[in-house]
């Protein structure tokens, strides 16, 4: 598939790309110690010892962007990997059941659909406490309707198809059925919804990081990152702007790929 | 519409919001952790612990507890503020003006902007405008509303020295002045959005632009122009309508974090104050009422969606 073909996904897998590997690097090195204050090197503009500069307590940027990134992908991980896995079963069991079961469940979807995002996130914060393993769990809560949406469609859409027919009258079991017969056809929707969702949950933890009750203190997160530099924001731009960059690239890549994922499926590019 | 669909439609609304009210009661009553524990802190007395359980209504049974608060919200009653010792409601109705502004300008914002958007980028496929829009809307949706707050006030107040960032003017004092100090917050609420219902028209144009009736349209000696705004354009709308209905519950939640952008005395702000404090009455009437409005947009769309395209009927 050439560049000219789908230029969203070769884009998207290029940005996705460099971010994952700063996200493995930041694993194994980063320049500087990131939670390292030295009073003395306080709002060193970018240079090449700092090349993204360093904030009011002398910490480098770059290096705090770095565990930043590490951040934002774990809990993007997590969160869409629950939110996923528990919207797909959700999903699956009300599609594929149809009656009273999928009513039932896809009224509960519409009422945790009508708390925004960020509200259902603040609810679980305010009752349990910040942290990053809450936050992980409040964002997977409120992803679970819309990956629960797609399902069902995709599980309604084939149950009554002849080949998942034809798996039934040789005896197959309604859990087999899903798995192994539909799941394989209806998968590539919830691929695209995933790295979609994990653009949006990289926004989410921003937000929410940056509103304070997401990643805690010292732990860098580029939310919390942009809430500290906006008290400096015309002294030390480069606080500002590399987060925010970050953060831009990283929703931009994830969004990019899953057009370009939902562009393949459909065949050729757009 | 028929009255059978208006009925069914609104009997599913009572069912969402009967279920939004569960809910948001369990969240702050099922789960692990006692309120007035957060609130008095661990090391509270019995006797304090007491006291607080029996003003907070803690120690009655679950259904009864959610019963009396439920008939309260219904009265218009949403309880005391922990924090501030106040009726819950005086204190949402001041705030209540800053959020709603806030939102109504950013969707009116996202109108007039996305629309005219998806025209020119569906009018021009694959030519520089629509390749333009692509790229443009695809940046406006990778910088969340808080983020673009903070550019604008960076661009805006201190690299170009326009207004002053914190300057918030009460709707009393002067109604031009309070629209004025919204424009920023409610164009960082506006952008991403835009360029999601951007696209989503774009696309939707194309589709009706592809079917037979504007072929014919054309066949029949139609300008391409006029083949688009009479013909295609109404019924490319119609799914427009739905997503402009999803969209509100994120113009909320946008308009919430922006306040503290710009800190703007709103929703938002009380909102996230008030975490800190364990402020459990009012955090979970502003929570309600929120996703009841929620719900409500979703059902009055729904019948827009029904009441513009008369060949849907279910």
């Amino acid at each position: 598939m050439g560049a000219k073909r789908n230029p969203s996904l070769v884009a998207g897998l290029a940005i996705v790309g460099i971010l994952t590997g700063v996200f493995i690097l930041g694993f194994l090195f980063t320049p500087y110690d990131a939670n390292l204050m030295d009073l003395s090197s306080r709002f060193l503009s970018p240079s090449a010892a700092h090349p993204f500069g360093t904030d009011n307590f002398g910490r480098d940027v770059l290096s705090r962007v770095m565990i930043g990134t590490r951040t934002a992908f774990l809990v993007g991980l997590l969160t869409v990997l629950i939110g996923g896995s528990a919207g797909l079963a959700i999903g699956a069991t009300a599609g594929y059941s149809g009656g009273l079961v999928d009513e039932a469940a896809m009224r509960l979807m519409d009422a945790m659909m009508a708390f925004p995002g960020i509200l259902l996130a603040l609810v679980v914060v305010t009752v349990l406490g910040p942290g990053t393993g809450k936050l992980i769990l409040a964002l997977g809560l409120m992803f679970v309707p819309s990956f629960a949406r797609i399902a069902r469609g995709g599980f309604l859409q084939y149950r009554d198809r002849e080949f998942v027919l034809s798996a039934r009258s040789w005896g197959a079991g309604p859990v087999r059925i899903m798995a192994l017969h539909i799941l394989p056809n209806a998968a590539s929707p919830m691929i695209v919804a995933a790295s979609v969702g994990f653009a949006n949950a990289v926004i989410a933890e921003a937000s929410l990081s940056y509103l304070g009750i997401g990643v805690q203190p010292p732990d860098p997160s580029w939310g919390r990152m942009l809430s500290e530099s906006q008290a400096f924001l015309f002294k030390a731009p480069w606080c500002t702007l590399a987060p925010a960059v970050a953060i831009a690239l990283a929703v931009l890549g994830f969004n990019l790929l899953g057009d370009g994922i939902r562009a393949a499926r459909k065949g050729g590019g757009q | 519409m028929s009255a059978q669909y208006l009925i069914r439609r609104f009997l599913t609304l009572i069912v969402t919001v009967v279920l939004v009210s569960i809910l948001a009661f369990a969240a702050f009553n099922v789960l692990p952790g006692d309120p007035a524990l957060t609130i008095l802190g661990v090391e509270a007395s019995p006797e304090k612990l007491a006291a607080l359980h029996a003003r907070l209504g803690l120690d009655l049974p679950l259904p009864e507890r959610y019963l009396v608060w439920v008939s309260g919200l219904l009265r218009g009653d949403l309880g005391t503020s922990i924090r501030f010792s106040q009726p819950v409601a005086a204190l949402l109705s001041s705030r209540l003006e800053v959020t709603l502004a806030l939102s109504f300008l950013a969707f009116a914002m996202i109108l007039v902007v996305s629309l005219p958007l998806g025209l020119i980028a569906a009018r021009n496929r694959g030519r520089p405008w629509d390749l333009a829009v692509g790229l443009g809307t695809q940046l406006g949706m990778a910088i969340p509303p808080f983020l673009l707050g903070i550019l604008l006030i960076l661009v805006f107040s201190v690299i170009l020295r326009w207004a002053s960032p914190a300057a918030y003017v009460s709707p009393r004092e002067s109604l031009p002045g309070f629209l004025a100090c919204l424009i920023l917050p409610a164009v960082a609420v506006a952008v991403p959005k835009a360029a999601v219902v951007a696209r989503f028209l774009r696309s939707s144009l194309l589709d009706q632009m592809g079917s037979d009736y504007v072929r014919t349209a054309l066949s029949k000696g139609n300008t391409a122009k006029r083949a688009v705004y009479r013909h295609a354009l109404k019924n490319a709308l119609i799914p427009v309508v739905t997503v402009l209905g999803v969209t509100a519950a994120d113009i909320i939640a946008g308009s919430l974090v922006v306040e503290q952008v710009f800190n703007l005395p709103g929703l938002g702000r009380l909102l996230v104050s008030s975490i800190g404090y364990r402020d459990f009455p009012l955090i979970q009437a502003m929570v309600i009422y929120i996703a009841v409005a929620v719900a409500l947009i979703n059902f009055l769309v729904d019948l827009l969606y029904r009441a513009v395209d008369p060949r849907i009927r279910l």
